[in-house]
């Protein structure tokens, strides 16, 4: 009786311990599910203050533009889901920092917050991405000259007794001169066809003109005749097939992106490369189709004939050349643009150990030393990390030429520095060494004197030769702080013995040296540096450029360039984000690598 | 002596099994389920945690390294490892000019389910503090791509932005439980 009494009520107790670790497992989940959500509104909130501190940004850059640089900021502007705070401070005479706050639900208590800095300029971004550069003129280097970097080449490169190449080296396919297929406008018959954004209800995003190949051949690059209005973003380039009178959409040939930067306020030709380089057909027809988003204040022209003076295409444009049933409109005219097809075989070609210690790409490599790995389609006497190439896993047969590079300044780039320029007065040629030199367009020659020292604001035009004889420098003002500068040439410059050019002294800043000169037809050099001539940027898109003995520049964009003995270029980091000032004349945009969130 | 039959007790000792069962069966189910929902809580805390520094970490690049310069420790970029070359900053928080700070995501090297973040500051010259952290656990699968302006896929050192996926798996007993996070993001300073 007395062990049955003691049994009772041992289910309860069993009954209340479930029940206890039930519900407390069940207010763990509870809890951790509250934790979740809480965690969840934390992330989402986060990157809510993020948008919105980013639209601060593009609002401050468009009030700045809109208003000549007269905006100061804004205490509060409210969005959908928050609000941004802007403040402005000028950093020196054309560079600004944005300071931009993004708050959810608002400045008044806010949940969540962000800060974004980022500083802008008036100037134009420009990208060296290789040491060195070269147009379809191609790269010699002899004599233990040496490249401290990787070369990218539209034309051939040889490299003779112990020349090296540090980095990778890279030939294009060989692009031809004149283009396949072209058109362009001729004033009066000029108009603007207006794209990237809602013009008269219509909204204008993506705008292709056809055209018909009059050779079988594969497809380099593409030229379009654009400028821009405010500060639109890249926007893709397509090659598509045609289906009954229009783009179509299921047959994309090629892809490449339109550069923004190369891109100005006035027109000019502007390349597009694609990532791939297929074959198209003689005789039919194919569409070069723009795809932009909707901005109404960052948007682009394109030139139109309005004579439809070009016999072998036509223009259309649509609000979505993706979407499931696309409707594309005509538009009367001819868009002005040109097509570049076929190509030649290029090369890269050594002798008495020629180096290359990154990886070669080339449709032929002769000759050669590379350390790291081989892409070609012939070969003949390379040794690729060591060894030669039968049963080599570093060496790759068959792989398909690398495509052309455009320039990294745009003839429309060069053509904004001289309007800046010309913005700052002129004055004739000068013989002799002044103390300094404002931004202005100098018509003639610029001879300086042996020893010569000169501070310069940029941009500078010359219209003639420039000359710094023996030991010259040319400085550009600290005022310009981390912004770069350009003398622009349309003549010949020679650097003499020790002559140099330096940027602003702030790390980053540089002052490049640029000559319009044509040597394609009789080969005149159009930079031309001598023995200590150092730490320089030299540019010479249709010209060519020789580095004499011992020469030693951080990189080298030409045509065509020539390093002799003992002659180095060698590439820093910070050239592939350069900021180069266009004076009081130009718009704000971003410089690059400023943007930091806080 | 008054006291149970012998069918009483029978019954009651059935009632009372049977309430266990039901009893124990319940707390398994429980736990179970504590078990389950625990691990997605878990999972959401890491994925959100991850998908917000890899993604603040790439709006702040300056370019995607091939490679950690460093001979030591050696990580290369590719399609479970992404390095970033984050601007340094100074003791003001300001960007330092051409000095960069490596920013590795990854699987741990030695436990391939570890998802693990690297911060290696400029020595001498970033104010940044190196980092070792684990982003989250339990990694069934890790990818990223390297895509151009235009979306299509480029080399690492080419590339505009960056598609991230992470998958977790977590077992719970005889079940398991998966969860994902994705994104695209673009670089800021490129």
């Amino acid at each position: 009786m007395l062990t049955c009494l003691n049994e009772k009520g041992q289910l309860f107790i069993f009954s209340l311990i479930v029940m206890s670790l039930v519900a407390l497992t069940t207010v763990s989940l509870i809890s951790g599910a509250l934790t979740f959500k809480q965690n969840t509104n934390y992330s989402t909130n986060e990157v809510q203050a993020i948008n919105l501190a980013e639209a601060g940004i593009d609002k401050a850059v468009a009030s700045l533009n809109a208003t000549a640089g007269n905006y100061n900021g804004d205490s509060e502007i409210q969005l959908d889901t928050g609000s941004f705070s802007v403040s402005i401070t000028n950093i020196d005479a054309s560079t600004k920092k944005i300071t931009s706050t993004g708050y959810v639900p608002g400045k008044a208590n806010p949940k969540s917050q962000k800060t974004i800095e980022m500083q802008i300029s008036k100037g134009i971004g420009v990208s060296f991405n290789y040491g060195v550069q070269v147009g379809e003129g191609g790269l010699d280097m002899s004599n233990n000259a040496i490249v401290n970097g990787s070369v990218y080449t539209n034309g051939n490169i040889i490299l003779e007794n112990s020349s090296t190449i540090t980095g990778d080296a890279y030939v294009a396919g060989g692009t031809q001169p004149s283009a396949d297929q072209q058109h362009d406008c001729q004033d009066p018959n000029c108009l603007d066809f207006i794209f990237g954004k809602n013009v008269n209800g219509n909204n204008q995003l993506d705008v292709a003109q056809s055209f018909v190949p009059a050779q079988t051949a594969v497809v380099n690059k593409v030229s379009l005749k654009l400028k821009k209005f405010g500060s639109p973003p890249n926007f893709t380039v397509r090659i598509l097939g045609n289906s009954n009178g229009s783009p179509n959409k299921n047959d994309v040939k090629a892809t490449g992106t339109l550069s923004a930067n190369l891109v100005t306020l006035q027109y000019g030709f502007v390349d597009i490369v694609f990532n791939t380089t297929p074959s198209l057909s003689s005789g039919v027809t194919y569409w070069i189709v723009a795809d932009t988003s909707s901005n109404s204040s960052n948007y682009w022209a394109w030139h139109l004939d309005s004579l439809s003076g070009y016999s072998r295409g036509a223009p259309k444009w649509s609000s979505n050349w993706q979407s499931s049933n696309p409707v594309w409109n005509s538009i009367p005219g001819d868009l002005a643009f040109k097509i570049y097809m076929g190509g030649v075989s290029t090369y890269i070609s050594g002798s008495n150990n020629a180096r290359i210690n990154g990886s070669a790409h080339a449709n032929t490599l002769q000759n050669l030393i590379i350390s790291s790995h081989a892409y070609y389609q012939v070969q003949s006497g390379i040794t690729v990390n060591g060894s030669q190439c039968s049963n080599n896993p570093n060496c790759h047969p068959g792989t398909p030429d690398p495509v052309p590079q455009p320039m990294p300044i745009s003839d429309g780039n060069i053509q904004e520095w001289e309007a800046a320029a010309a913005a700052g007065g002129q004055q004739n040629g000068l013989s002799g060494c002044p103390s300094a030199l404002p931004s202005k367009k100098i018509i003639g020659n610029v001879s300086l004197t042996n020893g010569c020292q000169i501070t310069v604001d940029a941009p500078i035009h010359i219209t003639g030769n420039l000359l710094l004889n023996n030991g010259s420098k040319i400085s550009l003002n600290p005022q310009y702080g981390a912004a770069s500068g350009v003398i622009v040439v349309d003549g010949t410059i020679k650097m003499s013995n020790n002559s140099k050019l330096f940027g602003s002294g702030t790390p980053g800043s540089y002052l490049l040296a640029l000559s319009k000169y044509d040597s394609r037809q009789d080969g005149v050099l159009a930079i031309e540096t001598d023995n200590g001539s150092s730490s320089m940027i030299l540019y010479a898109p249709k010209g060519r450029i020789q580095l004499h003995n011992n020469a030693a520049l951080k990189e080298v964009t030409a045509w065509k360039l020539t390093l002799d003995n003992g002659s180095s270029v060698t590439y820093e980091t910070g050239l592939s984000g350069l900021f180069f000032s266009t004076g009081p004349g130009g718009t704000f945009s971003a410089i690059k690598g400023s943007y930091q969130i806080k | 002596m008054k006291g149970f039959t012998l069918p009483e007790i029978l019954i009651a000792i059935t009632i009372s099994a049977l309430a266990g069962v039901l009893l124990i069966s319940f707390l398994v189910q429980n736990n179970g389920l504590f078990m389950n929902e625990n691990a997605k809580v878990s999972q959401g805390l890491s994925l959100n945690d991850a998908s917000s520094q890899i993604t603040n970490a790439v709006k702040s690049a300056s370019s995607i390294a091939t490679q950690y310069p460093q001979s030591s420790p050696q990580f290369f970029t590719g399609a479970e490892t992404l390095i970033l070359a984050l601007p340094s900053i100074d003791s003001q928080s300001q960007i330092i000019e051409n000095v960069y700070d490596y920013y590795v995501v990854t699987k741990d090297p030695q436990n391939p389910n570890i998802l693990r973040k690297y911060l290696f500051p400029s020595a001498g010259q970033s104010q940044r503090s190196s980092e070792n952290q684990v982003l989250a656990t339990n990694l069934s699968s890790l990818k990223f791509l390297y895509l151009d302006e235009s979306g299509s896929t480029v080399s690492p050192s080419q590339a505009a932005k960056v598609n991230f996926s992470i998958n977790l798996t977590t077992s719970t007993g005889i079940n398991s439980n998966s969860a994902s996070a994705s994104g695209e993001v673009n670089l800021k300073n490129n």
